[in-house]
């Protein structure tokens, strides 16, 4: 095993024949995939079985991966794409445990505790457009540049930036509904 | 640049994604822009507790593809096992056959195979051995007198004076008939003898000495 193998070079070991070394890109993008899924869906058990589909498509696609650097940029196309299947599924379990239990349904309320704070802001990018939603994760949570941004949602850069601004200030204005009126 | 290009260029600026001219572009309206100064904190602030806000999380149950070395090992494996076990049979069979050299016999009724090493291996003599000189100098001797025979009636027929009547010519034509007809028996006499020595040579070499006697009598018997 070389920890200080590129993704390309990974990808062209799988591409040889060996199985193991798509191992190692599990190994190293796993934890990110997941954790993107799990923010945008709300839903452990969805983001696992999204994220299991998404490393078993690219597998079996990834002779069909022109740009080999772009490996994981390709690999959260696949998992967006995911998303927008199971988006488009009647009986869509996302959004749910993004937000919790009252938290969005009490504006004005004095809320110092930083934990409330923290569940204040899953539950405005929960309600976020799945598009926001998308752009946020990926460039707050994720660290994505808007380059690879465009290629995962399949986007102009523009768009993606003017995404980025929008659900900002949505944000920040869920902020400020949300804070007391002693401190506005 | 004015405060909405600026502010759209927050994020880029913060992770250096800009290039050398956007930046200075962005610097300069941010020291004349205290609005966009004020806006540019509390993006980063902003951005700071978002990503605070939601912790990763370890996956529940790691994805990982069952390698395919260790399937092609193991199919590897049961090929060479098979394939090794194919040849060292085949190859214990071939030893066998040249240790104990087994006799095969062949009757009408049944197929014997005898893998003892004493009636396997041949006898005193070869098979060449079978068919004994007194033997051949019997054949040869009937040949000898089946000849002197023939040329007997032929001198005999030659030696009968011609005549021009009718009778005669054909008491001739039938003496030629007759010649011709002996000479065909006798064809036949010497390719039936010698199709009973081959196969008596053939029984020979398979059966041994046991049926070395053969070759005279069948020979005497068709010859009668």
């Amino acid at each position: 095993m070389k920890p200080t193998e590129t993704d390309r070079q990974l990808v062209e070991r799988v591409l040889d024949g060996n199985a193991e070394a798509f191992n190692l890109l599990v190994w190293r993008w796993q934890r990110q995939l997941f954790n993107f899924l799990l923010r945008f869906t709300g839903n452990r058990e969805l983001a696992q079985d999204i994220c299991q589909e998404a490393f078993l498509q690219s597998y079996v696609r990834l002779k069909d991966l022109r740009d080999k650097e772009k490996f994981v940029s390709w690999l959260f196309r696949i998992a967006v794409n995911l998303c927008r299947s199971e988006q488009r599924r009647p009986t869509l379990p996302m959004q749910d445990a993004a937000e919790p239990d009252g938290i969005g349904q009490m504006p004005g309320q004095i809320r110092s505790d930083a934990r409330e704070m923290q569940l204040t802001l899953r539950c405005l990018i929960a309600r976020l457009d799945p598009e926001l939603r998308k752009v946020v994760l990926l460039r707050v949570f994720h660290g994505f540049q808007f380059d690879e941004m465009a290629i995962i949602l399949d986007s102009p850069v523009s768009t993606v930036k003017s995404r980025l601004y929008r659900a900002f200030e949505e944000i920040r204005a869920g902020l400020e509904r949300q804070r007391p009126p002693s401190a506005s | 640049m004015n405060c909405d290009d600026c502010r759209k260029m927050i994020s880029e600026r913060a992770a250096g994604e800009l290039s050398p001219e956007q930046t200075s572009e962005f610097d300069t309206h941010q020291q004349i822009c205290a609005a966009c100064r004020e806006a540019v904190r509390d993006w980063q602030q902003l951005e700071v507790s978002l990503r605070s806000s939601w912790p990763s999380e370890d996956p529940m149950v790691p994805f990982f593809l069952p390698t395919a070395k260790v399937k092609s090992n193991w199919a590897h494996t049961v090929r060479s096992w098979v394939s090794a076990a194919s040849t060292a049979a085949v190859a214990a069979s071939l030893l066998l056959l040249v240790i104990f050299r087994p006799s095969i016999q062949y009757d009408p009724h049944q197929l014997s195979v005898n893998f003892s090493r004493a009636n396997s291996r041949p006898t005193t003599t070869s098979p060449v051995e079978a068919v004994s000189q007194a033997q051949v100098q019997a054949w040869v001797q009937a040949a000898f007198e089946q000849s002197m025979a023939r040329e007997q009636t032929r001198t005999q027929f030659a030696s009968q004076p011609a005549s021009n009547s009718p009778s005669d010519e054909e008491s001739r034509k039938v003496a030629q008939l007759a010649v011709q007809m002996e000479m065909i028996k006798e064809s036949q006499t010497a390719l039936w003898q010698q199709v009973q020595q081959h196969g008596v040579y053939l029984q020979s070499a398979w059966l041994g000495s046991s049926a070395r006697t053969a070759p005279d009598q069948n020979s005497g018997t068709n010859r009668q």
